[in-house]
């Protein structure tokens, strides 16, 4: 799940947040393009947001938070 | 956590310090400078925003910003395309190349990027004669591995034009890291090119999924005629008639509603996967299949579900093929138990064998099970080149795997629990081996078509591509000769409204909780493996309960919006697949009966196809393969019959 955003080397740029394939992201405003992971229950660590970033911000923590197994 | 705070490593309390956090940036950070050519700056693509400057160690990816929309808009477009991973992306290289214009792309994500495609390893499975591949042997092993109930033609088309897929590929500058025979479950002898690696448009090196997608979006960035609607998730078909005319979606964001009005539509959305605790498949959540089946369409082989193995608590795309690699599953008492259910290959056969061994084992009181990688056998296999591609700085799959080291997670020197995880339902959506789908303007492409019921490593890919070529050509070829729309945007004003009209409901439950529920059945290893009719029907009749909750589903924001129509989606594709299951009352490649552990060509070989019927409830009809069209016939002797083995304690 994604766990940090280092507001040093964030760039502002969108991208995490344009990406994210569950739409965890958004913007702090339209104005201010800092993300914060607002819906963090949907992430699925999938490390888009780690990988695609520009500025090496973000950091994704590998344990899934899955509720259902399979027994 | 607090949504609005952005939180430095030191401050999280996670335990994580920030050199580890500096580590494990500078980790992907070096792998990715090693990985790039050295002094490339970036090349045709604009940053996405023109204030931001170029620093950091990569520049901005390539994104296709979306159009904006105010809530009720119709735009009119010749060809709409629902879905931008592989296979959205080729149907739109075909359709642009052969003349289209004014073309839309929606998304429920970004497009391309979003894609589960994107994320996955890139491997792709081609028939190369040139290269010694016999076409025939190929196509009869594929056949008889999905046990006798595949559409030979689609097939059979898609492997004999493979070689001008990979000749293409190359010629856009994508190339294949480990190139050479794989056998994908032990049995069929595709040519599987592992791994891929692509130079994007901005200069950066991008490596598996990743690279694939970015390549095929460097193709179509410099279309003219081509509207893209990110963030947008289609949620009904419009119809004239028995004709598609587009679809209207609604943004994740700002819960705008949008139609598309359009000639001719093609579904690209790939599977459903019920949110799937396997890989990155969670955006798969049935759309297409419900987009289709609502509008009058056909989808089959839902009964057809598959798993895979992961580490428990993480996802390991790659479990099973390190199984084929010589790890070991074991049981509670260290037994490697899978040679009881497959003598020959053991804990490396076909995953449909290895998850249903594990789930005998849980079963019978002997789990946990866990994965053990420190053999001898993985230790020479695991450091060959064929590992490589999986390995690959800058993929998930490595990201994954070097943070599993970050954190201590060890899954080399210490055997790991293991379980099985759900990846959703292999059927899909009916069409002809044109990718038409029964309704007049309506194509489908991606892994959302239908072509077997049989889950083949490295071919997922290939169909993507495939199906985006034939259902390219076939939405091209149909423009040339269909009418206009006329639907009304009276008429249209009316769905649009529908469309977001439940948001700002209070209701009881959560989308996320309705979809828990449903996972607890369909992902229960007694449901999904091991399947009888009491479990079914029991399962079924909470799927049932869960199609009455969704008018409960609390839908305070436009993220909350979205995730109600992928829950409907889902419990509505579980109530057929929960049906499906219970009719086929045989056993036949993932479809393990164990009240009916017999395949029974003498009565199964047909598909069980579902429609909607008039009163909106399903409506079941069976339609025999046609073997008297095909070049391989069923032997009863072979395929990947289920081998049950009862093991007693």
């Amino acid at each position: 799940m994604i766990n940090n955003i280092d507001r040093d080397k964030c760039l502002q740029c969108g991208t995490c947040t344009e990406i994210c394939t569950k739409d965890v992201l958004r913007w702090q405003s339209p104005e201010n393009k800092t993300p914060v992971i607002r819906y963090p229950e949907d992430c699925q660590t999938c490390y888009n947001c780690e990988i695609m970033c520009p500025g090496g911000a973000i950091w994704v923590h590998p344990a899934q938070h899955k509720v259902v197994t399979c027994w | 956590m607090d949504e609005n705070t952005l939180i430095s490593p030191e401050e999280s309390g996670q335990g994580f310090s920030r050199r580890n956090f500096l580590q494990g940036a500078l980790l992907t950070g070096v792998a990715v400078a090693g990985f790039a050519i050295t002094g490339c700056a970036p090349q045709g693509a604009e940053p996405t925003t023109d204030e931001v400057e170029e620093v950091g160690t990569k520049p901005l990816p390539l994104i296709f910003n979306s159009e904006e929309y105010v809530d009720g808009e119709i735009v009119d477009a010749d060809l709409l395309i629902i879905g931008s991973g592989y296979a959205g992306l080729w149907a739109l290289m075909t359709a642009h190349e052969k003349g289209v214009t004014n073309i839309a792309v929606m998304d429920k994500g970004a497009i391309g990027h979003s894609s589960v495609a994107s994320l996955t390893l890139g491997t792709s499975a081609y028939v190369l004669p040139e290269e010694g591949d016999d076409l025939d042997a190929t196509l009869e092993e594929v056949v008889r591995d999905a046990d006798y109930l595949s559409r030979q033609d689609i097939w059979y088309d898609m492997l004999s034009k493979s070689k001008e897929r990979f000749d293409k590929v190359n010629s856009m500058g994508l190339a294949y890291m480990a190139p050479g025979r794989l056998t994908s479950d032990g049995n069929v002898e595709l040519k599987i090119s592992g791994g891929t690696a692509y130079t994007d448009s901005t200069g950066t090196d991008r490596v598996c999924g990743k690279a694939s997608v970015c390549c095929f979006m460097d193709q179509v960035k410099d279309y003219e005629d081509v509207k893209y609607f990110s963030k947008t998730m289609a949620t009904e078909l419009l119809k004239e008639g028995d004709r598609v005319v587009g679809a209207v979606g609604i943004n994740r964001t700002n819960g705008n509603a949008v139609a598309i009005r359009a000639k001719t539509t093609i579904v690209a959305t790939g599977q459903c996967t019920f949110k799937g605790q396997h890989a990155i498949t969670e955006i798969e959540t049935g759309d297409g299949y419900q987009l289709v089946y609502d509008a009058g369409g056909r989808l089959n082989n839902l009964e057809f579900n598959s798993f895979d193995v992961d580490p428990v608590g993480y996802m390991l795309e790659g479990g099973s093929i390190l199984c084929e690699m010589g790890s070991v599953l074991e049981n509670a008492a260290g037994a490697d138990f899978m040679w009881a259910i497959d003598p020959e290959r053991g804990s490396g056969c076909n995953v449909t064998y290895s998850t249903r061994g594990m789930a005998m084992e849980v079963a019978a009181g002997r789990g946990p099970i866990v994965c053990n990688r420190n053999t001898e056998v993985f230790g020479e296999v695991g450091q060959n080149e064929h590992w490589l591609p999986f390995l690959s700085p800058g993929s998930w799959q490595r990201t994954n795997e070097d943070r599993f080291a970050d954190i201590g997670f060890n899954l080399v020197e210490t055997p790991q629990e293991f379980t099985a995880n759900s990846f959703g339902i292999i059927g899909a959506i009916v069409t002809d081996v044109n990718c038409r789908t029964d309704l007049p303007g309506l194509f489908a492409a991606s892994v959302a078509v239908s072509s077997d019921p049989g889950k083949i490593k490295g071919v997922e890919s290939q169909r993507g591509l495939w199906t985006g070529i034939q259902a390219g050509t076939s939405a091209a070829e149909y423009l040339g000769t269909a009418a206009d729309v006329t639907l009304a945007d009276s008429e249209i004003a009316a769905i649009l409204a529908n469309a977001n009209a439940v948001l700002g409901r209070k209701g009881t439950l959560t989308a996320n909780e309705l979809i828990t529920k449903l996972q607890r059945q369909v992902f229960d290893y007694r449901v999904g493996l091991l399947k009888t009719e009491e479990s079914l029907a029991a399962a079924l009749a909470v799927c049932r309960e869960c199609q009455a909750l969704l008018g409960q589903v609390i839908v305070d924001d436009p993220h909350e919006l979205v995730k109600f129509y992928e829950a409907r989606n889902m419990v509505n594709v579980a109530e057929l697949h929960l049906l499906a299951s219970i009719d086929r009352k045989e056993t036949r490649v993932c479809h393990l009966r164990m009240d009916y552990p017999e395949r029974k060509d003498g009565e199964w070989l047909k598909w069980i196809e579902w429609t909607k019927g008039a009163d909106g409830k399903p409506v079941k009809s069976y339609r025999d393969v046609p073997f008297d069209e095909y070049p391989v016939q069923p032997d009863a002797a072979k395929g990947l019959n289920a081998v049950v083995r009862t093991i007693t304690a």
